[in-house]
């Protein structure tokens, strides 16, 4: 009896940090290049019921009844990597990545990695993610990694992700990096991710005057948090049939 | 479980900020020289889901905790040129801005070239500040006084009076850009103020067009559709916010 609250509990603790994790796609539903997590839940491993009520000669041996699942556990949170829609946009500076891949940005001594293309121009004329943190490219000569300086003029990218700034000609390639295991990535807040190792050579295809949405669907989403709803109301609901029980057996049966 | 209510609460707070940017841009939506604003959206920091008594199979696993907004950006876009006539109107059809002086003597600059000139016979913005201009040589501020009827200016910004028989060269119209998309930055009244960083020199890519004025760019279209768009992510998050106080509604009416 005892058993069958725990388990009910386990479901409800599931249930919540699958609010949480629901509640965090709808949040972020217009959040450019945002990838949708979803919550897996797996069972509790089987346990093995037994008692000791059969008797072999004069003693009582273990007698096996059957498998019992003692509740739900959240299993992983994972991010849904799924293409987001497109948005036409007139600004030079924003970019979307058209299948796998990352921009690639400095974050103090790190790299770290973005699909939020809502690029700017700082006042010392470097591309510069919408937060500050400069966009890194390669140089086309030296092939080092660098900041991408375009100043005041206006620039086009080609099909080779080549930034060709007008009046200077092409300088630098958008650094754009992918990775093996889309896994075991880990997000960091303001739209980033890092991860390891970046494979800089993969071939990412960057469109410019576009923004990705987010992948996050509303109908989706709003049928789990009532699906959550629902659920979370039956594993309630189960609770409180089992205190009744638990109170007929402390109260009534046990009256004399 | 107190945490679900911030995620939607953080959800709510943004997508209302960025309703207030959208409220303004349509209400500038036929502000001369105004530029729209461009504001974006950033995920928050995550959390672990491995606490005291969850059961939880890859102690790695993490749930995020919701979003806030962007910084924000002026959109610079040319906005459309609006046909006028006025002599003393003008809009700027490339990169820069005018320049007038503040009542403090500082330096602001604006889109909005819809100028006047006032009874001391000097050229001033809508607000009666006075216009940055260069003087040609023998020539000064009132001598001699503007009279808008007479002015023409070139696309360079050169000023030129009709004097009875002559032309007179009065001066320039600068105009003056910087490098970086928040080098300039909105302080209201249409004029902006260069950021502290920001290198403002004259802008060498632009028309200087006498009888126009610059319109607003915002599009109203990107405004309304953006405006639904946020309006119903709002809609959702308070929904989600409901869903929440249930749960929580159940579990204080468990016992």
């Amino acid at each position: 009896m005892i058993r069958g609250l725990y388990t009910s509990i386990s479901g409800l603790i599931t249930l919540q940090h699958e609010q949480e994790t629901v509640t965090n796609n709808i949040a972020n539903i217009n959040n450019n290049g945002y990838k949708k997590s979803a919550l897996t839940k797996k069972s509790f491993e089987d346990v093995m019921l037994s008692n000791r009520q059969k008797l072999v000669g004069d003693k009582y041996v273990r007698n096996n009844i059957g498998t019992l699942n003692l509740g739900v556990k959240t299993d992983d949170v994972k991010n849904i990597f799924t293409q987001g829609v497109f948005k036409a946009t007139q600004m030079q500076t924003d970019f979307a990545i058209d299948g796998r891949g990352f921009f690639v940005a400095q974050n103090g001594d790190n790299y770290v990695y973005t699909r939020d293309g809502n690029f700017k121009i700082n006042n010392a004329g470097y591309l510069i993610t919408s937060d500050g943190n400069q966009v890194l490219g390669r140089n086309t000569q030296t092939n080092a990694i660098e900041p991408i300086y375009i100043g005041k003029n206006k620039f086009s990218l080609d099909g080779q992700n080549n930034i060709d700034i007008e009046g200077m000609g092409i300088t630098d390639q958008l650094l754009t990096a992918d990775f093996e295991d889309y896994d075991a990535m880990e997000f960091i807040g303001d739209n980033f991710i890092t991860s390891q190792p970046p494979l800089f050579d993969a071939d990412v295809k960057v469109k410019q005057f576009v923004l990705e949405g987010s992948n996050v669907n509303a109908t989706e989403e709003l049928t789990k948090l009532m699906e959550i709803k629902r659920n979370f109301e039956t594993n309630q609901k189960l609770i409180k049939m089992q205190d009744e029980i638990i109170d007929k057996a402390a109260t009534q049966i046990g009256r004399v | 479980m107190i945490n679900v209510y911030s995620i939607a609460k953080s959800g709510m707070n943004a997508y209302q900020e960025k309703m207030d940017y959208i409220a303004n841009d349509l209400a500038n939506v036929s502000t001369t020289g105004y530029k729209s604003n461009d504001i974006g959206f950033k995920d928050l920091y995550t959390e672990t889901l491995d606490r005291k008594g969850t059961p939880l199979y890859d102690k790695t696993a993490v749930n995020g905790t919701g979003v806030r907004t962007g910084m924000n950006y002026s959109k610079n876009i040319q906005g459309n040129l609006l046909n006028t006539g006025g002599q003393t109107e003008f809009a700027i059809d490339g990169e820069g801005y005018f320049a007038a002086y503040m009542g403090d003597g500082s330096i602001a600059y604006t889109r909005d070239g819809n100028f006047k000139v006032d009874a001391n016979g000097t050229l001033v913005d809508s607000s009666g500040n006075k216009i940055v201009i260069q003087y040609a040589d023998g020539v000064s501020e009132g001598n001699p006084e503007l009279v808008s009827s007479k002015l023409s200016v070139n696309q360079n910004g050169e000023i030129f009076m009709k004097d009875e028989e002559n032309t007179i060269n009065i001066g320039r119209i600068p105009v003056f850009t910087a490098i970086g998309d928040k080098s300039f930055l909105p302080i209201g009244n249409s004029y902006f103020v260069p950021a502290e960083d920001a290198q403002i020199e004259e802008s060498t890519d632009f028309d200087i067009i006498q009888g126009m004025l610059e319109g607003s760019n915002v599009d109203s279209t990107e405004a309304f559709t953006d405006m639904i768009t946020s309006q119903r992510a709002f809609q959702m998050n308070s929904k989600a916010l409901t869903v929440a106080d249930d749960l929580w509604g159940m579990i204080n009416s468990m016992r």
